[in-house]
């Protein structure tokens, strides 16, 4: 069995190869998000994938070490959504009407999180028949009811602004999609 | 009791943590059992599968 101290050297020693990982990933999903919830174009401050990414990793690391190399994908996505919430690398978006986006890091931390939610749904239930597609289905509606509340999604973009808004705020989030 | 000295042992035993974090998770205090999780490579894994959705989503739109 490992130590703390093994894991926790062992996992530093990962946490560059993750941050670059997780940066490249990003720069790849975003416009995606982005473009699915009606943002035309955008423009990212330049390098700032790769801090949202180094912190996010230094975080999930600090996590795994306690927690025996293992972190529930809820806090995974948390976090990641928080650093973009917090470090804002969208500098400036328009929708497609071409108004400015108000807000945009806020909504897109919240998209991301939910987009990737119903990612690790599909994958949790993958070949584990009908009863668990529709476990995922009823989660997935979850998600979509809130993302289409506009006055709750409203508020949320508020308190991130002027409150706090930590990632267990996120996470909190997260599992009253997931728990059945 | 000295000044200065811990009130509380510096660490627990296993034993110890783990009636703890029993009572955590009943008390709905924490949310998931320790040890139950993915690797971190799990993040990136789901922002693949985020993308290859999104791009399948939009090729079935303008399909």
């Amino acid at each position: 069995m490992t130590t703390r101290a093994e894991a926790h050297q062992r996992l530093r020693a990962d946490v560059d190869d993750l941050a670059a990982l997780i940066s490249d990933k990003l720069e790849r999903v975003v416009p995606r998000v982005l473009a699915k919830y009606g943002v035309e174009w955008h423009e990212v401050e330049p390098g700032w994938f790769d801090e949202v990414a180094a912190n996010t990793a230094k975080d999930l690391e600090k996590l795994a070490v306690y927690q025996n190399e293992a972190v529930d994908p809820h806090k995974q996505i948390g976090y990641a959504a928080f650093w973009i919430r917090k470090l804002k690398p969208i500098k400036i978006a328009h929708t497609n009407d071409k108004k400015p986006f108000a807000c945009v890091n806020e909504h897109l931390s919240l998209w991301l999180a939910c987009e990737q939610l119903v990612s690790h749904m599909d994958a949790v239930v993958a070949d584990r028949g009908d009863q668990a597609l529709k476990l995922r289905d009823e989660v997935v509606s979850r998600i979509h009811r809130f993302l289409k509340d506009a006055k709750g999604i409203s508020y949320i973009v508020h308190c991130m602004r002027s409150r706090t808004f930590g990632p267990h705020h996120y996470v909190i989030l997260l599992r009253q999609f997931t728990v059945l | 009791m000295s000044h200065g000295e811990p009130v509380f042992p510096q660490t627990l035993s296993d034993d110890a943590q783990q009636v703890i974090r029993a009572r955590m998770v009943a008390k709905g205090l924490i949310m998931e059992p320790e040890n139950e999780g993915e690797d971190l490579s799990y993040l990136a894994r789901l922002f693949d599968l985020t993308c290859s959705r999104l791009d399948r989503e939009t090729s079935e739109q303008q399909a």
